[in-house]
């Protein structure tokens, strides 16, 4: 059987416009809810993260603030600290010359009569006196041992023949005087405040003497 | 008659449209700023997180300072009451007077009788300089007071036992190079003796003194501002 539809195409036309424009209206509907939806889900998770944030700040602070405590507490530190060092930097300065003095004592010939020792920073003068030139060879050669405590040794006045003493080598019995220049291999020098100190600490001195040294400290009388 | 000229098609792209303008609208409107400042908070908590995180590390290093601290100022306090007068400058007046009296009547006859305890007799005479008179000019740091050369006698070993007391002196002290003449157990001894003072706490501000031309400084009643006085009638 043959169906013929006879009503205009307008009508149908009509129907479906209506249905489009209910259908667009729902999905226009839709759409706004979905994008507030997705807007309001969202703005829950930032609340939720604003409070996380702002209680890890709060932790973070409580860091900040420990580590300027510790700040503060190292600052202090190197102030006070340069006064110790420099309190027993001077204090290991002081036992130096004392040292010093004793291990030359360890090195001296005891036949050796000693008018004068003086030290500067850097070197030691020794005014001396020997009743012979072996004597003073002895001694010397003790003194060139001392590498610990000279980076060189220097002797003058030693006389020749006639001496100008006017003995000359004949009149040994009643000796003659030399200098003697040693440099130190450690410089004495006094420390300074608010940096480190110039004088090095001892670090003390090897105990040992030199062959023939005798052990009386200082000099002896000839 | 057809009536209305709109047809589906008008319908589905309006509709479509429309739609389309909702959602690019309300993105830019609110879900793109939602997303900044999400970003943004993410970005704050894990800058946090990385502090908080430094937590046991920074309370470790908050330890050790504070018992390096302690350990030093300990020590520093030892020092300070073996070796160092009383004197502070938080009041800088009363500190230079009590600077004044160590200089003028302490530190000279604890120095004098330094070398008979230790065995050495003392042949030259300790001067101790006058302390300063200006409170403003005084370091406040750390007080250098040179002493003079020292000239003592004795043996050799009394001697070496006496320049290394000064360390038991119940000052600071440092002696210079000590040299040495004569023969043992006359022999002389020659050296310089500087004392040295650190003086407790923080120096004060500076004393405002007379004269120093300060303006605004209050008077005694009744008493005219300097100057000349104002002409009078002849």
């Amino acid at each position: 059987m043959l169906k013929i539809n006879l009503l205009p195409a307008y009508v149908y036309e009509r129907r479906r416009v209506r249905r489009a424009a209910i259908g667009f209206s729902l999905l226009f509907v839709a759409v706004v809810f979905g994008m507030l939806a997705w807007w309001a889900v969202l703005n829950s998770k930032q609340k939720g993260l604003q409070a996380q944030v702002t209680d890890m700040e709060m932790k973070a602070q409580e860091v900040a603030r420990l580590e300027q405590e510790a700040q503060v507490e190292e600052s202090r530190i190197p102030v006070i600290q340069a006064k110790v060092a420099f309190i027993e930097g001077l204090k290991e300065y002081n036992l130096q010359i004392p040292k010093l003095y004793e291990e030359l004592a360890k090195y001296t010939y005891s036949r050796i009569l000693y008018r004068s020792v003086q030290p500067s920073g850097s070197q030691l003068t020794i005014e001396a006196h020997a009743r012979t030139l072996g004597d003073c060879g002895r001694y010397l050669m003790n003194l060139y041992r001392a590498t610990h405590l000279f980076s060189s040794v220097a002797i003058s006045g030693v006389p020749g023949w006639p001496s100008g003493g006017g003995g000359g080598v004949s009149e040994l019995p009643s000796g003659f005087s030399f200098q003697v220049t040693c440099a130190l291999v450690q410089q004495i020098a006094p420390p300074t405040y608010g940096g480190a100190g110039a004088g090095a600490p001892g670090g003390g001195m090897p105990a040992g003497g030199a062959p023939g040294a005798g052990p009386p400290p200082g000099p002896v009388s000839p | 008659m057809t009536g209305s000229k709109l047809r589906t098609i008008h319908v589905i792209i309006i509709g479509s449209f429309a739609c389309i303008v909702v959602i690019v609208g309300l993105f830019f409107l609110l879900i793109k700023n939602s997303y900044k400042e999400i970003a943004a908070l993410n970005a704050r908590y894990q800058t946090a997180q990385q502090k908080w995180v430094q937590k046991a590390s920074v309370e470790a290093r908050l330890a050790i300072a504070r018992a390096n601290n302690r350990i030093v100022t300990a020590k520093y306090e030892g020092y300070l009451r073996t070796k160092m007068p009383p004197i502070s400058f938080q009041d800088r007046t009363q500190g230079m007077i009590a600077l004044w009296k160590e200089q003028g009547e302490t530190l000279g006859p604890l120095l004098q009788s330094w070398p008979a305890r230790t065995g050495v007799t003392l042949l030259s005479s300790v001067q101790v300089p006058a302390a300063p008179v200006d409170p403003n000019s005084i370091d406040a740091a750390l007080i250098s007071i040179p002493v003079g050369s020292f000239s003592v006698k004795g043996g050799f070993r009394t001697i070496l036992s006496h320049l290394r007391s000064w360390n038991d002196f119940n000052r600071l002290v440092q002696i210079g190079p000590a040299t040495l003449s004569g023969s043992s157990p006359g022999m002389t001894a020659e050296y310089a003796v500087t004392v040295y003072i650190f003086p407790s706490g923080e120096a004060g501000p500076p004393v405002a003194m007379a004269g120093t031309g300060q303006a605004g400084l209050g008077g005694m009643p009744g008493v005219g501002a300097a100057g000349p006085p104002p002409a009078g009638p002849p």
